[in-house]
């Protein structure tokens, strides 16, 4: 029982590793892609990378067969006890609803925002800005 | 690539082994905790306990029930954070709002009828997660944005010219998720309002009785729980999603010509 | 639990390939492609560490709303990445 303990920890570990990798790879396509649309698909997977950590909080470990937070029928109290010493947490997954929507409601936004300024500038290329503030400064 | 890329990358790669050892080494604490901490265990005690009546709330599904009754104040102003977004993308687009008659040419014969199958599946399980929140695995936004998904798909298949066969306004779209936004606010304020006229105490987004306020919403359908304002709550919020979802996908996919002619005239008058 | 949390590395895994893969892309319209895969791998995860909720609230939002969008902007907007 020590073992398998031992040898699910681990694993969420190496899973904990992997998440941070995406957010890391998510944030450098963000920093160094020139275009505007690869910038917002970059930025989607990061916040989507970050949501995950929230649900591997709220895990249960040390139970050997862990039930989700949902009861299937009205209970006694002995099934209640049963419940609460089985169940996984359920207040990480009910803010990361919340932080599902928002994230959606910040995509649309930014994603009408950027037709508009494609239509005003004419390129999604922005390193067009960047050099152009170099020039006026150097002069 | 050039010498910034190379700097970003690495200071990206330092950062993730640097945090990648603090967690192995259970620096932040052991990160799947090895017991439920007490406030979770005091909610899943108490979401469908008919001996504690002041603290329960008659719902099977915790996650609804914390939701739309131990923090539902966050979901009201996550509504209002989604309605803002789209009132930016109505502002934005507002010249579009009469949809005019396109020519635009549908999808081929094979996706047209592919999709004549799947659109009724759609409708179908998201109404019933909309109506199943309290009980099992759903509620008001999943059952939403899977409803919302149909109509992006009917746009993008049949082109924009089916909006103006099915007669389908904009105006009306913001109309239905006004209307869904007031009646999820005058639930809210229904306890203090009932509680002044018949002049007991009353509390505001009050979900079952408590201690010393009688008021209650129903909790029993017929033989299955019913758990009070979260049914209520669940159907309204689909409802908002679904028509505020709607409204963006079609603003945004509004023709090119029409977008170019409303930039230029602009710059002509200025 | 040893064979779900199995399942949930070797997919943890596969959404790396699919991450970098999204990044590194020139043609748009792979990388919202390889963005929806990695939505599935995620839903996938939510899954398999019972938050049933949460993939249920995720698998339009990645799979269906956001591709969707991101076709129709990139339909206005330039395909290839300069």
């Amino acid at each position: 029982m020590r073992t398998v303990n031992e040898a699910a920890s681990l694993m969420i570990t190496v899973t904990i590793m992997t998440i941070v990798m995406n957010i890391s790879i998510a944030v450098y396509g963000v920093f160094t892609r020139p275009s505007l649309t690869k910038k917002i698909i970059s930025l989607i997977m990061c916040t989507d990378s970050i949501n995950i950590f929230a649900v591997i909080i709220g895990f249960r470990i040390s139970v050997r067969y862990p039930s989700p937070p949902i009861l299937p029928e009205p209970p006694d109290l002995d099934d209640l006890q049963v419940f609460v010493s089985r169940s996984v947490d359920p207040i990480p997954q009910a803010l990361l609803v919340t932080a599902i929507v928002i994230g959606l409601a910040t995509s649309v936004f930014l994603m009408g925002l950027s037709i508009l300024y494609y239509k005003h500038f004419g390129t999604t290329d922005m390193r067009v800005f960047s050099e152009e503030d170099a020039d006026e400064t150097s002069e | 690539m050039r010498g910034k890329d190379l700097i970003i990358a690495f200071s990206l790669a330092s950062f993730t082994i640097a945090l990648g050892l603090i967690l192995y080494l259970e620096g932040l604490g052991p990160l799947p905790a090895r017991d439920l901490r007490f406030l979770a265990t005091s909610i899943l005690k108490n979401i469908f306990n008919p001996w504690e009546a002041n603290l329960t709330t008659y719902s099977l599904n915790a996650v609804s029930a914390v939701i739309w009754d131990y923090r539902a104040l966050d979901t009201i102003l996550e509504t209002a954070v989604l309605f803002a977004a789209i009132t930016g993308v109505t502002a934005l687009f507002r010249e579009f709002f009469n949809v005019p008659n396109t020519n635009l040419q549908s999808l081929s014969v094979v996706v047209r009828a592919s999709t004549k199958v799947v659109l009724p599946l759609i409708v179908l399980v998201g109404t019933s997660l909309a109506i199943h929140g309290h009980l099992s695995p759903g509620g008001g936004f999943q059952g939403g944005a899977v409803l919302a998904v149909a109509p992006a798909l009917l746009i993008t298949v049949f082109s924009l010219r089916i909006v103006y066969d099915l007669k389908l306004k904009a105006e009306f779209l913001l109309g239905i998720r006004f209307s869904a936004l007031l009646l999820i606010i005058l639930l809210s304020l229904t306890p203090p309002i009932l509680a002044s006229i018949s002049g007991v105490k009353g509390y505001v987004l009050q979900n079952m009785g408590k201690a010393d306020s009688p008021l209650s919403m129903p909790a029993w359908f017929l033989n299955t729980p019913l758990a009070g304002s979260i049914f209520f709550f669940n159907v309204l919020e689909t409802v908002a999603v679904v028509a505020g979802l709607t409204l963006c996908i079609l603003l945004v996919s509004v023709e090119w010509g029409k977008i170019k002619n409303f930039l230029t005239r602009d710059e002509n008058r200025e | 639990m040893i064979i779900p949390l199995i399942v949930v590395l070797v997919f943890s895994f596969f959404s790396i390939i699919a991450t970098y893969l999204a990044v590194v892309e020139k043609d748009l319209l792979n990388s919202a492609i390889f963005m929806a895969l990695q939505g599935v791998c995620y839903t996938l995860i939510y899954y398999v560490l019972l938050a049933p909720d949460v993939s249920l609230a995720y698998i339009p939002v990645s799979s269906g709303l956001l591709p969707i969008l991101l076709l129709v902007v990139l339909r206005k907007l330039e395909r290839f990445e300069p």
